[in-house]
């Protein structure tokens, strides 16, 4: 068997594999019928197009409908193979949930958008005609334009902000999948929080034991409490207290901020809530809105309290203030006004200003380009911008091949930064250039900075310190973008980070200067690695990528380590790593076919631990399904984190060892927190959907393993009260 | 089949191999090497179609290699079996040796090869592999794989490995001989 059979076959396990009989079909006698295209129009409207674009062009993972790339893929393919993915796979996050009529009509309409023309004969989910032979890859002029934009449902009432002829245009069409959903926006109660404390910039530098005042619960990112109530020989009488249900569709990869026995929730719909942090009581509720843009996307991973405000910038891009006392929104600020552009980094309170991320930026021809900023707390007005995509003329400039501006994108900053009050730093990753395959970008052999970088800004410019490119010139969508945790030894400033790709990076946190690093899990995406600079060497094959052929990366897009974020234990000096083991075979159109990690025993989850100092290998263990959630770790010496598989267990932060575990509604994901009120430790973590690749690839590749798609929430869990 | 137990199940597959492999002999003085077969690349149309795990020991002595194995839960007969060569670990590649399997959808499979000197280094680089072809499965695609690599200890959810622990890639990146696949 040839290697060109088994890239064959790798083409065929993409499609279906069961017999059909063939019609190798003439133009002339398409196979479906002009009503059934103009049918499958208003299902990609309402089912496809918040992802595939309104000129179906596609976006991220969501691939191409139309236009050279998909004709490409699927020229020698069936109408029938084209039914069955999309029927299996299709739409996102609720595959064959549409009716029969409405995949077939869905097929026509996309055959037609490449230049099919409708005849008199049906098309049925059997009929087996090589789409080469009745469509020729050539997109409408209108759908170029894209005229199906037209067609987007009317947008709901939301509050202050982008208006809807953004990309973001409410609830998702036919999210209507069950309780638990967003219909209308506004605020729903309103509080009057007497015993409200406002924060101030020491409480952020240090904060109380018992608050968790930002999403890693310190300035230096680690996910670390010192509170120690709970501890290793206690920790298997933990309670449930109380659970509050959350809203269903979005994806839910929260971090609850606690502040003076008041818990502040970002829901999914851009809904905050305030909480009593011990009894789950209401506050006061917003629905800011808007909802999601896309099902099962736009997770609010962070938001922020300063002052006697509680700020979170919405998915679509928009920077709020709301009231911490009463909830009551007090200004609104657009981050960008570009469409595709949104938020999910979440926000950091940095002196008096808001600092923010941003992402959405791959479109091409970028019409703007994304950027960290910062604003103001109190009025909501832009101090500062920093652009992660070096541009022509600009120091760094010349790492993009000579790529022209509007073709130089991505750079996303989709992951909350983390701040050094002493050097008045703050940290944040990049993403990936876009496209990120590099023979398509066009960038050749360029770095193409600031993308897959860490950047040092200062906080009152947001000028630029330093920049380290941990992935020079990224071709496998392998982000580097996660959270950056500062450590000191001694006199020594560290930050450490890890990306897709799964190497633990150390870094001089003063000058960017490459410290140290290490693998954590397989790879076999690079060959070899600068022992001074750091500098990544990628297999060649990688380099040398065609456009028809099969490419294996181990790990794949799941990412050896994506978002969920990594604690430091620092009474230990340990960090704890939630680690994912799956791989891709790529095709150079984006086709992925999915794989378990050789050497992991059918592993898909590790949970490892290592000693910073050293980066010597403490502790690990493996599991079959993936960690859904960052970690925690606390003074206790536990570290709490969850699963795809419902569980959420403390294993000790010394040995790895599990001491508790509970399973609950569904997939647990987010950010575990602790915090204590009266004197009472508890311990938070919410289950969700959504959550991108990390839930995406092992929902795939999980065949015997289920959990319900739904259920998100928030539980609370503590020892029991023995007063 | 879940955790722990199908990881327990796994090790006593691989300490059943090895039993067999060496009833009836003195044991052999040479390397040990295993695999956990799962599935060949799938996605959402394909899971429910490429299913079925399995198991092999092997060991090298000398130049000769001897495999066994167990296969469960094909969704077909397996067609072939085959040692197969490719770039690196877990990079596909070309069959160069042809396994004996069992015609169904679980059973056993074996092999007893003398490797020439290139295929000895490619086993002891990590780019051979295990691959089951079944009459369902999208045929010469496989139905399952499986890299052959160096017996190590499993780092169980229940037992948690202390220190250090295996990585298939073994040395660094930053080790002077870097640059381990092409």
């Amino acid at each position: 068997m040839s290697k060109r059979a088994v890239a064959v076959a790798m083409l065929l396990s993409t499609g279906a594999v069961a017999a059909v009989n063939y019609v190798w079909a003439q133009p002339a006698s398409a196979p479906f019928t002009a009503d059934q295209a103009t049918a499958g129009r208003a299902v990609y409207v309402a089912n496809c197009m918040s992802c595939h674009q309104a000129n179906m062009a596609g976006e991220g993972d969501a691939l191409p409908l139309a236009g050279r790339t998909f004709f490409t893929a699927w020229q020698n393919r069936t109408t029938k193979d084209l039914y069955d993915t999309i029927h299996a796979s299709m739409p996102y996050g609720r595959p064959g949930s549409l009716d029969t009529a409405a995949y077939t009509n869905l097929v026509a309409f996309i055959l037609q958008s490449n230049g099919g023309k409708p005849g008199a004969a049906a098309l049925t989910p059997t009929t087996a005609t090589r789409i080469g032979s009745i469509a020729t890859g050539t997109v409408a002029a209108d759908i170029q334009r894209g005229a199906l934009a037209a067609n987007r449902p009317p947008a709901p009432a939301a509050a202050a902000g982008r208006a809807a002829a953004t990309d973001y245009g409410g609830p998702p069409p036919n999210a209507d999948n069950g309780a638990g959903m967003i219909r209308s926006f506004g605020q729903t109660v309103v509080g009057n929080i007497k015993n409200y404390v406002p924060v101030t910039d020491e409480l952020l530098t240090h904060p109380p034991e018992g608050d968790w005042l930002m999403g890693r619960g310190n300035y230096e990112g680690w996910s670390y409490s010192p509170l120690k109530q709970i501890g290793t020989d206690n920790v298997q009488d933990l309670q449930l207290q109380w659970v509050w249900a959350m809203n269903e569709g979005g994806a839910n990869e929260t971090a609850p901020l606690i502040h003076n026995g008041i818990m502040f929730l970002g829901n999914t719909y851009n809904t905050i809530q305030a909480l009593d942090a011990k009894t789950g009581e209401l506050l006061w509720e917003n629905r800011v809105g808007p909802g999601p843009s896309r099902p099962n996307y736009g997770g609010m991973r962070s938001i922020a309290v300063w002052g006697d405000k509680v700020y979170f910038a919405a998915n679509n891009a928009v920077l709020h203030a709301l009231d911490a006392r009463t909830g009551k929104l007090v200004w609104s600020t657009n981050l960008s006004d570009v469409p595709g552009h949104n938020n999910t980094s979440g926000v950091l309170a940095v002196h008096g200003k808001i600092i923010t991320g941003l992402t959405g930026c791959g479109r091409i021809p970028a019409k703007d380009h994304c950027y960290i900023s910062a604003y103001d707390a109190q009025t909501g007005k832009q101090v500062w911008k920093f652009v992660t995509v070096a541009l022509t003329g600009q120091p760094n400039g010349d790492s993009w091949g000579g790529l022209p501006d509007e073709k130089r994108a991505g750079a996303e900053t989709w992951i909350q930064g983390s701040y050094d009050p002493k050097l008045n730093l703050t940290y944040w990753g990049t993403a990936q250039a876009k496209p990120w395959r590099r023979d398509l970008r066009g960038s050749g052999a360029g770095a193409t900075n600031y993308a897959n970088s860490t950047v040092a800004l200062d906080a009152d410019t947001g000028k630029l310190k330093w920049f380290y490119n941990h992935a020079p010139g990224e071709s496998l969508d392998l982000d580097e973008v996660f959270e950056r945790i500062l450590i000191d030894h001694g006199d020594q400033k560290t930050l450490m980070t890890t990306g897709k790709v799964g190497l633990l990076w150390k870094l001089d946190r003063v000058t960017g200067k490459y410290l140290d690093s290490r693998e954590t899990v397989f790879q076999n995406v690079l060959a070899s690695q600068n022992p001074v600079t750091g500098e990544p060497i990628y297999r060649k094959k990688i380099l040398d990528q065609k456009v028809d052929q099969w490419l294996s990366s181990c790990p794949g897009p799941e990412g050896g380590k994506d978002w969920q974020a990594a604690s430091y234990h620092q009474p230990t000096d340990t960090i704890v790593l939630p680690l994912s083991q799956s791989c891709v075979m790529m095709l150079g159109n984006g086709s992925q076919t999915y794989f378990e990690m050789p050497g992991t025993e059918r592993n898909m989850g590790r949970l490892s631990a290592y000693e910073t100092a050293t980066m010597k290998p403490l502790w690990t263990f493996q599991q079959r399904t993936p960690f859904l959630t960052g970690v925690l770790s606390t003074g206790g010496n536990l570290a709490f984190v969850g699963d795809y598989d419902r569980r959420f267990r403390a294993v000790n932060v010394k040995t790895g060892k599990t001491l508790w575990s509970v399973r609950l509604g569904t997939t647990v994901q987010g950010y575990p927190v602790s915090f204590s009120v009266g004197g009472r430790q508890y311990i938070a973590v919410t289950t969700g959907l959504g959550g991108g690749s990390p839930q995406d690839k092992p929902m795939t590749m999980l065949q015997n393993v289920y959990r319900p798609n739904n259920g998100h929430a928030l539980y609370v869990f503590a020892l029991p009260d023995k007063r | 089949m879940q955790g722990s137990g199908r990881l327990r199940a796994y090790a006593f597959l691989f300490l059943a191999f090895a039993a067999a492999s060496m009833a009836g002999q003195a044991a052999p003085a040479g390397e040990a090497y295993e695999t956990v077969l799962g599935p060949t690349p799938i996605n959402h149309t394909t899971k429910s179609v490429l299913t079925g795990d399995g198991a092999a020991a092997a060991v090298l002595v000398g130049r000769n290699l001897k495999i066994t194995g167990t296969f469960q839960g094909m969704p077909a007969p397996a067609t072939d079996a085959h040692v197969m060569l490719g770039d690196g670990i877990g990079i596909p590649g070309d069959p160069i040796l042809d396994l004996t399997v069992d015609p169904a959808d679980h059973g056993a499979f074996s092999g007893s090869f003398a490797l020439n000197r290139a295929q000895v280094a490619a086993l002891h680089d990590g780019r051979l592999y295990i691959q089951i072809n079944s009459s369902k499965g999208p045929a010469p695609g496989g139905n399952l794989w499986g890299w052959l690599l160096p017996e190590h200890v499993k780092a169980d959810q229940n037992e948690p490995i202390l220190g250090d622990w295996y990585l298939p890639q073994g040395k660094g990146l930053k080790a002077p001989q870097g640059g381990r696949q092409s």
